[in-house]
């Protein structure tokens, strides 16, 4: 801990607003808002030098946690915007629901004691998603039928336990994951606020009933479909486990000051057994099994985070850029139901490196709503060999790979009750997305979707415990040769 | 049983009577713009108190509605020097006109929030007088509204200009509002797209005097 330095002196106040006069009058005049309007006349922002830092309302994990999340030091002068901001990555804690900031007369004039008062989650935790989609081509999911409606679902319980000064120990059944998963995050790492998180994830994809109904979906006994990127797979085709799945993740972040930071994300999954099978293929016949199946995604990326919360976003920008290298193998026997042989494909391999950038923005509208405008490119190079393609042939092929996608979304709490031990919010989601994708060359795969959109409605309801959404979405897809 | 439940159902409804914040006035003044005085007490409320104490800037937005359409607004922002123990406080109106004042204790901030009065729209043209009644509503946000400037300066503008075009439609000039809109729409959306609402409240108001 610093030693408390006394606080500015006055001709450096007075210097900084003057500086801050001349830096205001130069943004009126450029903007053309001119001093005349309201937003001229206001507090000048208030500066405040922290002497302590207390923190209130912590009983379930360590009070390290909020201090090193918040990367507020004693000994330092920060703007109300810099506590706000602060506030703002405390509340994006999983720990966290909400946070309040006040201040109390220091030892000495002109010195501030902050105190953080929290609110924390429960130690225990649940969380249910369910989403009914209908899609406007026919999908795969699994085996060989296809659907134009689908149901996807995901049901989580775990608990939390304090680890430490700056840790936090989680178990859980069910999730994206896996039936079972554990995990560790680490706050205050480097010395100056990052943090780190390292889970294991198993599931065994116990029986046939388990399987998924949607082309992203975890099924009810752990076997888990996913629709990979066309980078990795440009056929547009789920793979979805019929054995245990194996996935370990670590996410490690680097504070940069303010809101900036860099991230870097690991994950690697290795499954026995399952079926690849072409989402948009009007054949029903045709399949692949797979075995050895392992894939591996890094991303590094600058991020810029001013959200004031990660479940319900009602201001700030997300802002994302970065590098993504994914890898996927696998040992494919393709099948034909219609008659063909089974043939062997082989070891088949797919590697993307690929530059990605997302961006988010969140504005209240009115009392209780709020209006976000969101967007995603992708634009990458990638290698495939051996993949089987719509006719049955192998691709083996470099190609560019590149996706687009923007978002609008509107969202009105219905409910929000934030008092005491009394904590409910119920808010009603809308959002619509369009989005685009290819590859070139096209490898001839005319199936594959180039653009298409989604609209999505439904209810998520949070409380103390954890997070219920249920919602309803059409997908709209264009395949364009 | 059914006693026991109507006595809580009453002693609810009384506390909630109790509780329950008289309205500020609304009054058209000489100039035919709205004014708003004998502001709410809702320095009281448990949130907004906590806040005022905090040493931290409260910013209360006022906004004046009918039928789900903004007419005007204002902002005052209130923080307490906890060294002085003093609360400055900057009101601006809808005309873009502030006042700075500085106020030394509670006491006094309360006596000056229930005197103080400040335009909340600016004069209407002749063809559409005031309504007789309409809503007017308070958020009050903590933090300061300094921070976010950009984004500020980007809606302000936006909406300036989308004010700008509709003035041109606009053949009578005593009519022309392009200006005052985007003054009300400054004073508001500076403010808006700060922190959460603590508090909100929102009355029907009877608008006094007028032509």
């Amino acid at each position: 801990m610093r030693k408390p330095m006394p606080p500015e002196p006055m001709r450096g106040r007075r210097r900084f607003r003057v500086h801050a006069l001349l830096v205001f009058t130069l943004v009126a005049w450029a903007t053309g808002a001119a001093a005349q309007s309201g937003a001229a006349l206001r507090l000048e922002e208030g500066r405040f030098f922290l002497e302590k830092i207390t923190i209130e309302g912590v009983t379930t994990f360590a009070p390290g946690i909020v201090i090193a999340e918040s990367l507020l030091e004693t000994g330092r002068v920060y703007t109300e915007g810099e506590l706000r901001d602060a506030a703002h990555r405390i509340k994006r804690l999983p720990l966290v629901l909400d946070v309040e900031f006040s201040l109390k007369k220091g030892s000495e004039r002109d010195l501030y004691e902050l105190v953080i008062r929290v609110r924390e989650t429960r130690r225990w935790f649940w969380g249910f998603d369910l989403n009914l989609a209908g899609w406007s081509e026919p999908v795969s999911v699994s085996g060989v039928e296809t659907t134009n409606f689908t149901e996807s679902s995901l049901a989580l319980v775990g608990r939390r336990f304090a680890a430490g000064r700056y840790g936090v120990v989680y178990a859980a059944l069910g999730g994206a994951d896996g039936t079972m998963q554990v995990g560790y995050t680490r706050h205050d790492l480097f010395a100056g606020g990052g943090f780190g998180s390292l889970s294991l994830a198993g599931s065994d994809c116990a029986s046939d009933n388990g399987q998924p109904s949607s082309p992203s979906d975890v099924g009810d006994a752990g076997c888990q479909t996913e629709l990979v990127g066309l980078g990795l797979d440009p056929t547009y085709s789920n793979w979805s486990t019929t054995a245990g799945t194996v996935r370990l993740r670590l996410t490690l972040g680097y504070p940069l000051g303010g809101n900036r930071s860099l991230r870097l994300k690991g994950s690697y999954r290795a499954t026995e057994s399952g079926l690849r099978r072409l989402a948009l293929d009007t054949d029903p016949g045709r399949l692949a099994l797979f075995s050895d199946r392992y894939d591996v995604a890094l991303n590094l990326s600058w991020v810029s985070n001013s959200v004031d919360d990660p479940v319900f976003p009602t201001r700030g920008t997300l802002l994302e850029a970065g590098l993504d290298v994914q890898t996927l193998e696998a040992d494919l026997f393709q099948y034909d139901l219609s008659g063909s042989p089974l043939a062997v494909a082989g070891a088949s391999r797919s590697h993307q490196l690929a530059a990605l950038a997302t961006a988010s923005w969140h504005w209240p509208v009115g009392e209780q709503g709020s209006f976000s405008l969101g967007g995603e490119a992708l634009i990458g190079r990638s290698r495939i060999r051996n993949l089987p393609g719509y006719d049955l042939e192998l691709l083996d092929a470099d190609v560019t790979v590149w996706s687009a996608s923007a978002t609008a979304g509107y969202g009105l709490f219905l409910k929000q009750l934030r008092t005491g031990e009394r904590w409910r919010e119920l808010r009603w989601e809308n959002s619509a997305q369009l989005f685009a994708g290819g590859i070139a060359p096209s490898l001839g795969q005319d199936q594959v979707p180039h653009y298409g959109g989604r609209v999505t409605t439904g209810l998520t309801y949070r409380n103390t415990w954890g997070i219920l959404r249920f919602t309803l979405s059409w997908v709209g897809l264009e395949a364009t040769p | 049983m059914k006693g026991v439940v109507l006595i809580a159902l009453t002693l609810a409804s009384v506390c909630s009577a109790a509780r329950a914040v008289p309205p500020p006035k609304v009054a058209i003044d000489a100039e035919q713009r709205l004014v708003v005085g004998r502001l709410a007490a809702i320095l009281d409320e448990e949130a907004v108190a906590r806040q005022l104490e905090s040493g931290l800037t409260t910013t209360f937005v006022f906004r004046v509605e009918v039928a789900g359409r903004v007419l005007g607004g204002a902002r005052v922002d209130v923080r307490y020097d906890l060294w002085d123990e003093v609360f400055e406080v900057v009101v601006v109106g809808a005309d873009g006109r502030g006042e700075r004042v500085t106020l030394a204790g509670r006491t006094a901030l309360a006596t000056w929030w229930s005197g103080v009065e400040f335009v909340v729209a600016e004069q209407r043209p002749r063809s559409t007088p005031w309504p007789r009644e309409l809503v007017l509503a308070v958020e009050v946000v903590p933090f300061s509204v300094s921070e976010q400037d950009d984004a500020q300066r980007w809606f302000v503008r936006s909406f300036g200009e989308s004010a700008a075009r509709t003035d041109r439609q606009v053949t009578d000039p005593a009519e022309r509002r392009g200006d005052s809109l985007e003054k009300v729409l400054g004073v508001l959306m500076a403010t808006s797209i700060q922190g959460s609402a603590l508090y909100s409240a929102r009355w029907v108001v009877t608008v006094a005097g007028g032509r």
